[in-house]
């Protein structure tokens, strides 16, 4: 929502773009790959098949971005996404970087948290940015690309589906027309038409506690540090969260009472007072002016599977997880890479078709990890009951005088999903005491001028630490390395140790000491040709 | 005892309380205040501990 008297689109610091309908159409409509929703997820997906030169139709119904701020921080694992793409420019010029968050409990500093983060590591542990900066620095890339062919205004009416293909009606303001095509990609969000038109429904739990969203322009001194403020004098009981954003934006999230009535409280007096209120606690007197707020509250819900045939679900149409952690836009950038490849693998005839049916346990896999973890950060945030509230404020009131008990309000941010149990993961080699495990995203480090991830092209890479690695594969870049170095320390690397890297920068298989017949069967185990 | 172990006893107390109910609970936390501290050998430390948790209500 918009301050009154302000177009749903009129942002004081973003100019939203209006897209038409494709004006002409080619006679023929079929596709490899269509791709359903062009948000953050979506685009992904097509950057990815592009990458590996499968074309794809992108079709979104709206006319523009997502409205409002939406999602804000970015992480590592999904800004190694962006660069492995060759997208992430745009994000490091505007983005906001950081590693600390402060807790405070009745106005008294209660946890200082770092993200780990090293001068190893290309990329620091977290940025903010506007979902809407996102969606245009990647449309920017799709609008270039050849193989992408993006469809605004275009809405998915009915699917149709047969053995071998796909057949999917779409109307937008010039005509109705039928996509034949091979696979579909479901990023249609939240309330997707997808998954609707299947007869799928999400399942899962809602909690309790509610939040306003509301982002705020100000001119604040204060550095990019997520700021959680637990029982402020503005929220008697509640919780308040301040983010900074590019463009002097912040973001506020307060959290409602029991006994608050949620049209009351998003009416806009009621909003500028909560902001108001917040801005006294946190000593800011200066003006501000209020963007666009928002009504929230946490869910844990997600598909039984997220693929239906040739369809595949991806981002928000697959699950729903809670904002704690940051792990919305981050777990549905690594859906669309992930599917992105294998699709890609799979139709260039790189890989057989079993390599898809990995999508859903990785995927899913790494869903009921967030929730697993989201459900502790969001019992801390919003108890569900008088027993987590009363352990809460137990530990909250403890925490004044023990750094003990602080560290039990640590917000536990994203960590990629270890795909330990994938059917492409090589049983972890447990000789190994560091270093990513089997199933694990990769872990960066400075390699030859610059860092390993900038080594990394796309296809599967063997990382082989001493002087005499196995020859090249046609599907497997071969990389040599020093044990003796950054990198082999942090991968508890001697000479022989070797690394396979997925194309998604997750570890395929690791040997302590290389074992040649055991590499040759990471083909068969990835389902590659 | 570290930081993991002491998030499952967060996490057992807090289910314990729900499943006790609002009128049991405040002779659960005794009862349970009470046999910790049975296991401690120093007064001392138990009296500055209940001196601590008045603080800040």
């Amino acid at each position: 929502m918009r301050p009154h008297g302000r177009d749903a689109l009129a942002s004081l610091y973003f100019e939203y773009p209006i897209f038409d309908a494709p004006q002409h159409l080619p006679a023929t409509q079929h596709a490899p790959v269509v791709i359903i929703g062009a948000g953050p997820i979506g685009m992904i997906s097509a950057l990815t098949l592009a990458k590996y030169g499968v074309h794809s139709i992108l079709l979104d119904n709206k006319a523009t971005f997502n409205d409002g701020s939406r999602a804000i921080c970015i992480s590592r694992s999904s800004y190694q996404i962006l660069d492995a793409l060759g997208v992430v420019s745009d994000f490091c010029d505007h983005a906001l970087p950081w590693d600390t968050g402060y807790s405070y409990y009745r106005g008294k500093k209660i946890l200082e948290f770092q993200m780990p983060d090293s001068a190893n590591e290309k990329f620091r542990p977290m940025y903010n940015l506007q979902q809407q900066y996102i969606e245009q620095f990647l449309y920017q890339c799709v609008e270039k690309n050849l193989f992408i062919e993006m469809r605004w205004r275009s809405e998915l009416m009915q699917i149709n589906k047969d053995t071998d293909t796909v057949h999917l009606d779409i109307k937008d303001p010039l005509r109705s027309y039928t996509i034949a095509c091979d696979w579909v990609v479901a990023a249609d969000g939240a309330r997707s038409t997808t998954r609707r038109l299947c007869g799928h429904r999400l399942n899962g739990e809602n909690y309790e506690g509610r939040y306003v969203i509301a982002d705020v322009q100000m001119d604040h001194d204060f550095p990019t540090i997520r700021r959680a403020l637990f029982d402020p004098k503005s929220r008697l009981g509640g919780t308040v969260l301040i983010h900074k954003q590019p463009h002097n934006i912040w973001r506020i999230d307060y959290q409602l009472g029991p006994e608050e009535n949620a049209q009351d409280a998003i009416a806009e007096t009621s909003v500028r007072q909560s902001v108001a209120a917040v801005f006294a606690d946190i000593g800011y007197a200066g003006t501000w002016d209020l963007e666009w707020w928002s009504i929230y509250s946490a869910n844990t819900l997600l598909l039984d599977d997220y693929r239906d045939g040739r369809i595949f679900f991806a981002g928000d149409s697959a699950h729903i997880v809670p904002i704690f952690g940051v792990r919305g836009l981050n777990n549905g950038i690594a859906d669309g890479f992930n599917i992105g490849w294998k699709l890609a693998y799979f139709l260039t005839g790189k890989a057989d078709k079993d390599i898809l049916d990995s999508y859903t346990p990785e995927r899913r896999g790494a869903t009921l990890d967030v929730f697993a973890n989201a459900t502790k950060s969001t019992r801390f945030m919003t108890p569900p009951t008088q027993g987590w509230q009363v352990m809460r404020d137990a530990a909250l009131s403890l925490a004044l005088t023990d750094t003990r008990f602080g560290k039990l309000a640590n917000p536990r941010q994203m960590t990629p999903y270890t795909y330990a149990q994938s059917p492409l993961t090589h049983k972890d080699d447990a000789t190994f005491t560091a270093g990513p495990k089997s199933g694990a995203v990769f872990l960066d480090a400075p390699y030859a001028d610059g860092y390993l991830c900038d080594a990394l092209s796309g296809s599967y890479s063997l990382i082989y630490f001493g002087q005499t690695p196995p020859d090249d594969q046609d599907w497997c870049n071969v990389l040599k390395a020093d044990p003796h170095s950054t990198l082999g320390d942090l991968y508890d690397a001697q000479n022989g140790t070797a690394y396979l890297i997925r194309p998604d920068l997750h570890i395929a298989g690791r040997w302590k000491h290389f074992d040649k017949t055991s590499f040759d069967a990471s083909l068969a185990k990835a389902a590659l040709r | 005892m570290n930081q993991t172990d002491l998030e499952q006893v967060y996490d057992s107390i807090a289910q314990a309380i729900d499943a006790v109910g609002p009128e049991k609970t405040e002779v659960f936390l005794a009862k349970l205040s009470l046999s910790i501290a049975a296991d401690y050998d120093d007064l001392g430390s138990v009296i500055a501990k209940i001196n601590q948790a008045c603080n800040d209500l």
